[in-house]
């Protein structure tokens, strides 16, 4: 008996801390979220600096710096190729994000909204931050290699050129949309917050 | 009124006070024609006081009779107030069809559990179905209902705070049901000698708070309609959804791919 009293109090106030979060106004940050004139803002992305990043990412200057004996040098070289990584994946992470945003706010606007295309989403941003965060902690304890940086930062380069075209057009789409029928949203409660 | 203790009955006749206090707002307001079915979820509970008042200065508050009559009235309040969270909800979520599209299919879910926890509950013939049917009743509720809440929040729409106090109200008093409820059950298999009033107390008390949120929310008329804009076809969700989980696919592949080349998949 015990025990079920447990369980349940222990759902009741998980389900009270959810309620009081689920009605706490939302802050002024996520309330510009929904600014559809800040999705037509192409920015200056990650992805301009591809040929900088990629250059950098270079295996031969590993090999050159080993080879001259500069062994300090080519760790600390090493450690900041790795934070070069770690910056490109939180960039994606952003990316992904932005993106759902878009999304998520077309469809509060939209007067019909597909349950299998909303399930599908909510699961495919479930996915993607367990792999984020799972390659976050590879990259962390040092479980990933070295040479396998500019690999990956090539990868995520060109996701990330991708995502800016995909993110631009649906920007424009939603914005588009947007104005032809209301007036523009702000971020002041009218509509979405 | 045998039975009852007096600060067991002052706690009821402040509850009753606070509910005609509400009826008053709902009708001065004119809140009734936008929230018709809230406004009969206060009358019936009202009536249900009043009707529990004379049944039990007529056969007393531990009698059979009091026991299966609260138990009737009690099926049609829990009917009301899934109506009237519904209502509150779909009234909030006039501007977001989308929305309400999703947070429909979620309630109907929940009633669809209710029921069948219901008809498990009452065939299991033990002394506790009744309150276990009860307590599945309020946990099915606010596990739908604070759900709809959360999507609300995920979908960043905003909404009128009477509807958010109103439907968290509702959700409030039902985790204080799921507690209450499984105390009494506790206290009672271990001979605590006063669980009755302990339950009475305790049901009392998180009503009490629902009913002075309630009148904070009612104290202006409801608005009607907001301003919010939304796109005039469905159209474009229709072309940009997909097209947005397409992408979503693709990063997570990608991901994939080099899990794969690492051989750590998580």
């Amino acid at each position: 008996m015990t025990t079920s009293l447990i369980v349940f109090s222990s759902i009741a106030v998980l389900l009270l801390a959810a309620l009081i979060w689920a009605l706490r106004a939302p802050s002024r940050l996520s309330r510009g979220n929904f600014d559809l004139s800040s999705l037509e803002e192409t920015g200056r992305r990650h992805a301009t600096y591809l040929s900088l990043i990629q250059r950098a990412s270079s295996s031969d200057d590993l090999a050159f710096l080993s080879k001259r004996g500069y062994t300090k040098l080519r760790s600390r070289l090493q450690g900041e190729r790795r934070k070069v990584v770690l910056l490109y994946l939180e960039q994606l992470r952003c990316d992904f994000s932005r993106l759902t945003k878009i999304a998520r706010a077309v469809a509060a606007l939209s007067p019909s909204v597909g349950f299998g295309q909303e399930l599908e989403r909510f699961q495919l941003s479930f996915e993607f931050l367990v792999r984020y965060y799972a390659i976050r902690l590879a990259f962390g304890w040092g479980f990933v290699p070295i040479a396998q940086l500019s690999q990956i930062s090539q990868m995520v380069s060109q996701l990330s050129i991708q995502m800016e075209m995909s993110m631009k057009e649906f920007g424009e789409r939603a914005a588009m949309a947007a104005r032809g029928t209301s007036s523009p949203l702000d971020g002041n409660g009218a509509g979405v917050a | 009124m045998a039975g009852l203790s007096t600060s067991l009955k002052l706690i009821w006749l402040a509850s009753g006070v606070l509910q005609f206090a509400i009826l008053v707002l709902v009708v001065v307001r004119r809140n009734y024609r936008v929230l018709p079915a809230f406004a009969w979820y206060i009358a019936l509970n009202l009536v249900q006081a009043l009707i529990l008042v004379g049944i039990y200065s007529h056969f007393g508050f531990h009698s059979e009779s009091s026991f299966r009559l609260y138990w009737a009235g009690e099926v049609v309040i829990m009917i009301l107030q899934t109506l009237a969270s519904t209502e509150a909800l779909h009234r909030a979520l006039q501007d977001y069809p989308g929305i309400w599209e999703l947070t429909w299919r979620v309630i109907l879910l929940a009633i669809f559990a209710v029921i069948v926890h219901s008809w498990r509950a009452a065939n299991r013939n033990d002394i506790w179905g009744l309150l276990t049917a009860r307590r599945g009743y309020y946990l099915t509720f606010a596990v739908a209902f604070v759900g709809c809440l959360l999507l609300i929040r995920r979908y960043s729409v905003s909404i009128d705070p009477v509807y958010k106090m109103l439907v968290g109200g509702f959700c409030f008093y039902s985790c204080g049901s799921i507690i209450s409820d499984t105390l009494l059950k506790s206290q009672y298999l271990q001979r605590f000698p006063r669980y009755g009033e302990v339950w009475n107390y305790s049901q009392l008390w998180v009503f009490l708070v629902v009913l002075v949120i309630w009148i904070i929310a009612l104290r202006h008329p409801v608005r009607v309609r907001s301003q919010a804009p939304s796109l005039a076809s469905g159209a474009n969700y229709e072309m940009v959804a997909p097209q947005v989980n397409a992408q979503l696919r693709a990063m997570n592949d990608t991901l994939r791919r080099f899990f794969d080349k690492q051989g750590v998949e998580p």
